[in-house]
Formats: C-alpha cells, sequence, structure tokens
C-alpha cells in the first residue's frame, strides 16, 4: 500500500498553501517532511488525512481516491498526530490512548481492545503512567502518551507533525527510534514532518524537502539535504559532515 | 479511584441510580403540608382518597416527576456542551437560552403578546411557556448560524452565544423597568425558575425533552470523546467536529428549550452536575452523560424539596435554591484548584 | 392732668383688649363669617373654612374648595364618582396606563407623581411641590409613611389621607371629599348609596349562619390575602372565611402560599381577580367578550389536585374584574362578593344594574363599549 498524493494544491483562505504538490509514500518507509515554517508542511500531513480538502489534484491511498473513503473508514487506516497537546478536561493517560480505539468501538471496549491499549502504552513506553493524569505529566511523557493514542488506532498510516519539537533530545532520539522500529515491524506508512534535518538524516528512509507549497526535493535524505539544497531552502550556510553518519553543520544564515 | 475498567464504571452507574429512586420517594413525602407516610405510601399505590391522598397523587406526584426529568435532561444537556466546546464551564444557558427565555417570558408577561396565537394571549403561564420556547429556538438558530459563519468553533458558539444573552438580557431589562407592579412580581417569580407550573401537558414534554437529549448524546458520546483532544485529532479519529456541533448544539438547545419554557431558567443545574459526575468517574462521556443525568436528576429533586419545605406553608421558587447551590459549589472548585481548569 | 392721662390709657387698652377678643372671636374656625385671610368664599351651602377630620384621625382646616389636587388612584375614581377630575393635577399614571377608557376623563396636563402603593412605591415630592397643588390626597400612612410625604412637602400643601378602600369608611370619606371640593350634596348623595349597599349586605348576612370558605387569589398565582387586609376584610364582611384567615400581613398584605396548602384548606368558594385596570382584555368597558377571564378560569380549574377542591368540584370558581374598586366601586365589590358567596340571598340584587350606575356615576358611561363582563362565570 502506498499513498500517493498528486498534484494537490490547497489553499488558506486566499493564500495559496500548497502549490501544486506531487509525492509518493511508500510501505514500511520513514519519510521525512521537512522545510523552513510555512513551507507547507503541516498543509501537506492536513490534507492526507483529509483535514483539509485540495483545491485541485487529488490523494490516493492504495488505489481508492481519499475522497471516496469515509470518516470511520479513513479513521482506521489513518493515525494522526497534530502538533501540541489540547486537553482542557483533566485526562488519565489510560483514557487518552483509549480513545485510539475509537474508529474500532462501537460503543464498549472489548478484551482486546484493553489488550492493543495496553500494548501500545507499552510500546510507547507509558504504561506506568497509565493512571496519572495528562497535565500531570512532562512534554515528553505527554508527547508519548499522544504516540500510544495513535498507535492504539492500528492504523495502516503514521502521520506525525512535528512529533519531536519541543522534546528534550533524550526523548526526541526515543520517540524516533520507536516510530522507526514501528514503521518496519508493522509495515506501515509513516510520514513526518520535522523540524530538525539532521533527525531526518538519522532517522528517515525518505526525505520530502519543501519551498513555498512546492517539493522542493525527494529522495533519500543525504541526496536531498545537500549544503546547496540547505541554502536555498532554508537559507543558512551549512556543511555535511559525515561521523560516520551524515549530519548538516549550520555555519551562518544567509 | 484508579481502575479505568469499564466494569468498576458501570457498577458505580447503576449504584448512583438507586439515589433518584430514594429521592422519588423523599420528594412525594414531604412538602409544605406534612402528611404522613404511611398515608404516602397508601396514596402511591391508589388509594387516593381524601385531601392528602390528592395531594400526594395530583400534585407531588406529577412534580417530582417533572424535576427528576428535567434534572437529567439539563445535567446532560451541559455535559454535552461543555465536551462539544471543550469548556467545563459551558452550559446551554451560556449560549444565551435563559436570557431569550426570559426575554419570551417577559413579552408575554409584561407586553402581553403570546408569539404563535396559541391559547388566549392573556392567560399569562401558558403564554410565556410557548413564548419562552420560541424565542429559545430563535436564539439557538441565531447562535448555531453565527457560528457556523466562523467555522463552527468552540469559541465561536461561545461567542455568539454571549452576544445573544446580552441583546435578550438588554431588552428584558428594559421590558421589566417598563412593567407595572404586578406584572413585575409575576415575571421575576417566572425567571427564578418553578416546577409549580408543570402540568400533566407539560411534564410529557419534559419526558420528551429528556428523550430527546438522552439519545443524542449517548450516540455522539464516543465522538465527544474524540472532540476532548482538539478538533483536528478528533478529525482523524473519524469524528466531524462541525457536524457534531452543530447536531449536538441543535439537539440540546432544543431540549433546554422544552425544559426552560415549562419550568422556567433554573441554573447550575447543568454546570454542577457533569463537573461533579467527571471528578468522580472520570471524562468518558459514556460515563459521564448518565452520572451527570443522575446527579442532576437528585440536584433538582433535592433543591425542590427544599423549595417546598424550608419556607412552610410557603414555596419558594426552585430557582432560589439551586443558585443557592451555586456559591459553595464553585468556591470549592476554587479552593480545590483542579489545575487543569487553569491551565 | 393726671387723671386724663389715666383715662386715655384705659380706653386704650380696653380698645386694644377688645380688639384682640374680637379677632380671637373671629378666627375662631366655628364662625361662619368670612375668613381672616380675606378670600371669603361662600359657595352653595358649603361655608369655608371648615375643619375635616381625614382617616388618620388628623383633623384639619379646609380654608377654602380646592381647585388642584394631587391624588393618589382610588381617590382620582372617587373624585370621577363626583363628577371632579377637571381638579386632577398630579396623580399616579401608572395605574391609568393600561385604561385608555378612563384617561379620557383625565386633563392632557396631568403630571405622574409617582406610586403610593407596592414594595419600593415612590412618590416624587419634588414633583408634587412643583404642581402647586392645594391638597394632596394620599392613601392613610398604613401604605405610605409621613417621613416621605407630609415630611418632605412645604406645610402649605395640605396632605389629606383617605384611602377609600376600608368599607367601614367609604361613606364618611366620600363626605370628606365633597367638603374639601364643595360638592358636599353629590357626596352626600353618593355617601348614601354608599350606606344602603352596605347596609344591605350587612343585614341579609346576618339572616343566615351559612359562611363559605373562601379562596381569594390576587393577580399572580398563590397570592392570598392575609388577616388584617381589605380583601380579608371584605370577605368576612361578604358573610365569608377567608381560609387563609390564620396568616398575618406583612407589609401590604398579600401573601404567596402553597398549592398544597390551599388544597388542604378545601375552600368552598374560590375567587380570583383579575387587573381589570391594568389591562384591556380583562376591561369589562373595553373587552369585546369573557375569553381572557374565562382563560384564567379555565387555568384555575386546570391546576393538578384541584379537581378534589370543592368550590371547583361544585363550580364555585369566579374571576372578578377588578377595576375602579375603590369608594363607591368598593361598596359595589362588596355586593358582588357577597352575591357570589350567598346567591340565595340576593337574588333580587341585578348586579349588571350595579356595575352599570358605576360606570354612569364615574362618568364614562358613553366611553364604555365593551361587554361589560365584570364576573365569569356570567352571574347577574
Amino acid at each position: 500500500m502506498r499513498i500517493l498524493v498528486e498534484g494537490v494544491v490547497v489553499y488558506y483562505g486566499a493564500f495559496r498553501a500548497l502549490d501544486g504538490v506531487t509525492v509518493e509514500f511508500q510501505q514500511g518507509e520513514v519519510t521525512a517532511v521537512l522545510g523552513p515554517n510555512g513551507s507547507g508542511k503541516t498543509t501537506l500531513l492536513r490534507t492526507i488525512s483529509k483535514i483539509l480538502r485540495p483545491e485541485e489534484g487529488a490523494v490516493y491511498v492504495g488505489e481508492r481516491d481519499l475522497r471516496e473513503l469515509k470518516e470511520g473508514e479513513l479513521a482506521k487506516l489513518m493515525g494522526y498526530m497534530p502538533q501540541g497537546v489540547e486537553s482542557r478536561f483533566p485526562m488519565r493517560v489510560w483514557e487518552v490512548v483509549a480513545l485510539g480505539r475509537k474508529p474500532h468501538v462501537a460503543w464498549a471496549l472489548t478484551p482486546r481492545d484493553v489488550q492493543v491499549v495496553e500494548e501500545a502504552m507499552k510500546l510507547a513506553g507509558v504504561e506506568r503512567l497509565a493512571d496519572r493524569y495528562l497535565h500531570e505529566l512532562s512534554g515528553g511523557e505527554r508527547q508519548k502518551v499522544m504516540l500510544a493514542r495513535v498507535l492504539a488506532q492500528e492504523p495502516k498510516v503514521l502521520l506525525l507533525d512535528e512529533p519531536t519539537s519541543h522534546l528534550d533530545l533524550r526523548y526526541q532520539i526515543e520517540v524516533l527510534k520507536l516510530v522507526r522500529l514501528i514503521t518496519k515491524e508493522r509495515g506501515l506508512v509513516t510520514i513526518a514532518s520535522l523540524h530538525d534535518i539532521n533527525l531526518a538524516l538519522r532517522f528517515a528512509d525518505k526525505a520530502v524537502l519543501m519551498k513555498d507549497g512546492l517539493v522542493y526535493a525527494i529522495g533519500k535524505p543525504e541526496d536531498v539535504l545537500t549544503p546547496e539544497n540547505v541554502v536555498e531552502v532554508f537559507n543558512v550556510k551549512a556543511a555535511l559532515v559525515k561521523n560516520p553518519r551524515p549530519f548538516i553543520v549550520v555555519e551562518d544564515a544567509v | 479511584m484508579g481502575l479505568p475498567s469499564d466494569k468498576l464504571k458501570g457498577a458505580l452507574v447503576v449504584l448512583a441510580a438507586a439515589l433518584p429512586l430514594l429521592l422519588f420517594f423523599a420528594s412525594v413525602s414531604l412538602g409544605s403540608i406534612s402528611i404522613p407516610f404511611d398515608r404516602v405510601l397508601s396514596a402511591l399505590i391508589g388509594n387516593v382518597e381524601g385531601v392528602e391522598g390528592t395531594i400526594v397523587w395530583s400534585y407531588r406526584v406529577p412534580r417530582t416527576i417533572a424535576s427528576l426529568v428535567a434534572g437529567a435532561t439539563l445535567a446532560i444537556n451541559g455535559a454535552v456542551l461543555q465536551a462539544l466546546t471543550r469548556n467545563p464551564l459551558a452550559s446551554p444557558f451560556t449560549l444565551g437560552l435563559n436570557s431569550a427565555a426570559s426575554f419570551g417570558a417577559a413579552l408575554a408577561i409584561i407586553v402581553g403578546r403570546n408569539l404563535i396565537g396559541l391559547g388566549d394571549p392573556l392567560a399569562l403561564t401558558a403564554a410565556a411557556s410557548t413564548n419562552a420556547f420560541v424565542l429559545s429556538v430563535i436564539a439557538i438558530v441565531v447562535v448555531t448560524g453565527l457560528a457556523g459563519l466562523r467555522g463552527m468553533t468552540p469559541e465561536s458558539l461561545v461567542l455568539g452565544g454571549i452576544a445573544i444573552a446580552y441583546l435578550f438580557s438588554a431588552a428584558t431589562s428594559f421590558l421589566q423597568y417598563l412593567a407595572g407592579e404586578t406584572q413585575l412580581r409575576i415575571f421575576v417569580l417566572w425567571a427564578m425558575g418553578d416546577l409549580m407550573r408543570v402540568d400533566w401537558l407539560g411534564a410529557y414534554l419534559l419526558i420528551v425533552a429528556l428523550v430527546i437529549s438522552a439519545m443524542l448524546s449517548l450516540k455522539i458520546a464516543w465522538d465527544l470523546n474524540a472532540l476532548s483532544l482538539g478538533d483536528e485529532t478528533a478529525t482523524s479519529l473519524g469524528t466531524n467536529p462541525r457536524t457534531t456541533r452543530l447536531v449536538g448544539t441543535l439537539a440540546t438547545a432544543f431540549s433546554t428549550a422544552l425544559v426552560a419554557s415549562q419550568i422556567g431558567p433554573v441554573g447550575f443545574v447543568c454546570l454542577m452536575s457533569p463537573h461533579i459526575a467527571r471528578h468522580l468517574i472520570g471524562t468518558d462521556n459514556r460515563y459521564v452523560i448518565p452520572m451527570a443525568a443522575i446527579i442532576g436528576t437528585s440536584l433538582l429533586t433535592i433543591a425542590d424539596i427544599g423549595a417546598r419545605t424550608l419556607m412552610r406553608p410557603v414555596e419558594i421558587p426552585v430557582g432560589v435554591i439551586t443558585a443557592m447551590f451555586g456559591a459553595p459549589f464553585f468556591l470549592g472548585l476554587f479552593v480545590r484548584a483542579r489545575r487543569q481548569i487553569w491551565q | 392732668m393726671v387723671k386724663r392721662a389715666y383715662v386715655l390709657t384705659a380706653s386704650i387698652a380696653l380698645i386694644i383688649a377688645m380688639a384682640c377678643l374680637l379677632t380671637i372671636y373671629l378666627s375662631s374656625p366655628t364662625s361662619t363669617s368670612t375668613s381672616t385671610n380675606g378670600v371669603g368664599v361662600e359657595a352653595g351651602s358649603t361655608k369655608y373654612p371648615l375643619t375635616i377630620v381625614d382617616s388618620d384621625g388628623r383633623a384639619m382646616v379646609i380654608e377654602k374648595p380646592a381647585k388642584r389636587i394631587a391624588a393618589q388612584t382610588y381617590a382620582v375614581w372617587a373624585l370621577a364618582s363626583l363628577n371632579a377630575t377637571d381638579l386632577v393635577v398630579g396623580t399616579s399614571m401608572a395605574s391609568f396606563r393600561g385604561d385608555p377608557i378612563f384617561s379620557q376623563k383625565l386633563s392632557k396636563d396631568v403630571v405622574d407623581i409617582g406610586s403610593f402603593y407596592g414594595p419600593g412605591a415612590k412618590i416624587n415630592v419634588e414633583v408634587i411641590a412643583s404642581l402647586e397643588p392645594d391638597v394632596v390626597i394620599a392613601p392613610t400612612r398604613f401604605y405610605y409613611p409621613e417621613s416621605e410625604l407630609e415630611a418632605k412637602l412645604p406645610p402649605s400643601i395640605k396632605v389629606i389621607r383617605l384611602s377609600f378602600l376600608d368599607v367601614k369608611e367609604l361613606a364618611r370619606e366620600i363626605r370628606v371629599l365633597g367638603a374639601v371640593i364643595n360638592k358636599t350634596e353629590e357626596a352626600e348623595r353618593l355617601a348614601e348609596k354608599i350606606e344602603a349597599l352596605i347596609n344591605l349586605v350587612s343585614e341579609r348576612v346576618a339572616s343566615t349562619p351559612n359562611r363559605p370558605r373562601v379562596y381569594l387569589e390576587w393577580y399572580s398565582p398563590y397570592s392570598t390575602p392575609a388577616n388584617g387586609t381589605i380583601f380579608h376584610e371584605l370577605i368576612e364582611l361578604a358573610g365569608g372565611i377567608n381560609v387563609f384567615s390564620d396568616l398575618k400581613a406583612r407589609g401590604q398584605g398579600f401573601v404567596q402560599v402553597s398549592p398544597e396548602s390551599v388544597i388542604q384548606r378545601a375552600p368552598d368558594v374560590i375567587i380570583r381577580c383579575a387587573p381589570g385596570w391594568m389591562m384591556p382584555a380583562y376591561n369589562p368597558c373595553i373587552a369585546k367578550n369573557e375569553s381572557a377571564l374565562k382563560a384564567l378560569y379555565d387555568e384555575m380549574k386546570r391546576r393538578s389536585g384541584w379537581e378534589s377542591i370543592p368550590a371547583v368540584a361544585n363550580n364555585r370558581v369566579y374571576v372578578i374584574s377588578s377595576i375602579y374598586d375603590g369608594g363607591y366601586g368598593k361598596a359595589v365589590q362588596l355586593v358582588l362578593m357577597a352575591k357570589l358567596l350567598h346567591p340565595e340571598l340576593f337574588e333580587d340584587v341585578d348586579l349588571n344594574e350595579l356595575f352599570n350606575d358605576l360606570v354612569r356615576t364615574m362618568g364614562i358611561d358613553r366611553y364604555c363599549v365593551g361587554a361589560r363582563i365584570w364576573v365569569y362565570p356570567a352571574t347577574s
């Protein structure tokens, strides 16, 4: 199964946020969507998850047009983790993760549902926190809980919007390691927008570099994140260093 | 309070359901007149002779049913709206409903106008009810319309509601200023909220309101849960936030309008019951809604018992008592400082 | 020389003394000659100045007939029954807003002075003072305190306290009013009519030991007169017993009772008052039919549990329109109530005739275009 985005144009009001984007995402691969703020990363993810509708172009899930898929069906297929966590009510971790079962549940949670929830928490490393309130947790713990929620959905497609911003370095690595592991184990299509290009270099199979609503480059991360591309897209002078893994060292603003 | 298992929560709800049953008996036994308990019981099983039997059967039973039903309905509506707007302080009344209902009643009582021509325009109580209902419906439509223009977000609903509330409240103040003494008194008594006015037709309407609220809220319970993490997450979980909010608001507001038309704008029950329910049983709306219903039923019935007994032989309007619950409740909230609400 | 001085002094002293005595004699209020302030009024058979006693027992001198009066609502109705509404310069306009019929009797220039009745009632003393009335006719101090009225008005404005509500005082108050405005003949005729009606009721009621138990509901539901109020007294004089006579009046006397207590007290007769002076649909001179009164009647009969009340079961529920019920109208209301409570004792009394006479006496007969329905169900 793959996700195909073909010639998609999306508007925010009068602003053309995606200017004709075409890109394919494959099963079993972690694809990082990169680019400066406003380049359209979040918009792309929202379009794939059907939160936004394209003005032109289409999104295909497998062979099916996204438009054909009903909300309920889509929810079983795709797990979307937005930036930030909103909750005005004091929710317990267990309740939050259990919410991920909603697309599969009619009313009551079956024993299997409970099992999935517990496994998801274990996978994300938050099972000790099951009884705690969400707002009592640290930023990193909260992010892991949200990840557990997405995992509990048992999706085939994982859409993660900046899953690591505002996290400690340690959590950044933990979360992305986990994401990569699950992607490989379960053969998911994982699309993650990332702020930090070095994390992409380390954890992603593919990178999609965006600029001004268009795809600037697609390919393996080290092929996409060349100093030339970095200058063009991020307006910083950088050098690619191998240590032995490749990473970008930012030298100066341009 | 730790085990998140569905079974325990279910058991808790069932247990709590005993409370309204107890309160039913308390409510028909107590009132502005003392009636010995054995007479009450004999009246309940059909022995309705005599003044006391009549009072129990024809007056207290319908009134108790009204308080049980209305309390549950208001609580459910409050729970749904709080979930829809992600605001633990929301209630149908913050959508402008009680101001609109009061204005409708003021039109009937002070100006003497019945908006839809049913019955005699000067049979004040009936006119006040129908007007209150009609104006409430108009208010909902306007508020949801306004909110819809701005994306049907929680904020737009709340803002629209506040605007409408102020509008009608101002109009009502103006009418009160113009009113003669008697009309003013009748209106003020109406606006406090009173279960005295409910007749058998009113009781049927209240039951209809409860059915609407109960059925709708349970149907969208999972959607309400999904909404608690934000509109985007909700969408990804298969909920349409706009549609859910539109349908949820319209249905609960309609049901609240029915209740307000029969008993006036009784406040606090819709606000407090879901709060207390969440404190006892977590934020899963599948449990919050029934639990809130039970708490609302109990609150309103207790308030009504108080209303009928505290100043015998006079009966105080029930809205006075529920308002008295309000202050300590909110102070309590403040003191316990559930941090989440203030973050 | 000295002797002449003595005589001169003595004569002057004597003259002065006699002048003083004459002055004292002449300014005595029992004098029937002209007053010493020079106005010297003599109109009809009334001689001014005269003394009256108001309903708070205060004696006061009326120098001359009052030409400008600031009056309370019931006094305005009483003035109408003496054909003297042209003397009104100020009154509680709120009472007349809902009665376009009667309002035609008041001049366009009549000014609102505020209200005497009800909690929070306020009279605007500055407005009264600015009207420069000869007298202010206010209800008794029970309704409105001196501290808010006489104490705040200039002493040149006389305040006469007449309620026109207490049955025992009705005739006397009409006579006092007649004296104040120099219409003693009309007042006397009216007072005699009032006394005749009151006596009629008291005699016939005394002839039977039957005393039906009455629940009277005022304008708002479950509002009923407590002991010590005008309506309580009215019920008793009409030969009934107020079922809530054990409740003492607070303030102006209507108390809220619970539906249960009404059912428990099982009244034989229920009387509901509709505010005819406030709402045209209840006003007998305006309303085209009885539908508004009937609506109140139906609402009462529909109340849960009320079927068991004797009054409801025996069809002795009445809705009466409350309007012009001060002065002569209060006596008429007494007869109405007596007939509702004891129909068999008053078969010869035609209520419609009586109401028509009331309306004629008030001078609004030609404006009275409504169906003239004062009671529902129709009772004559």
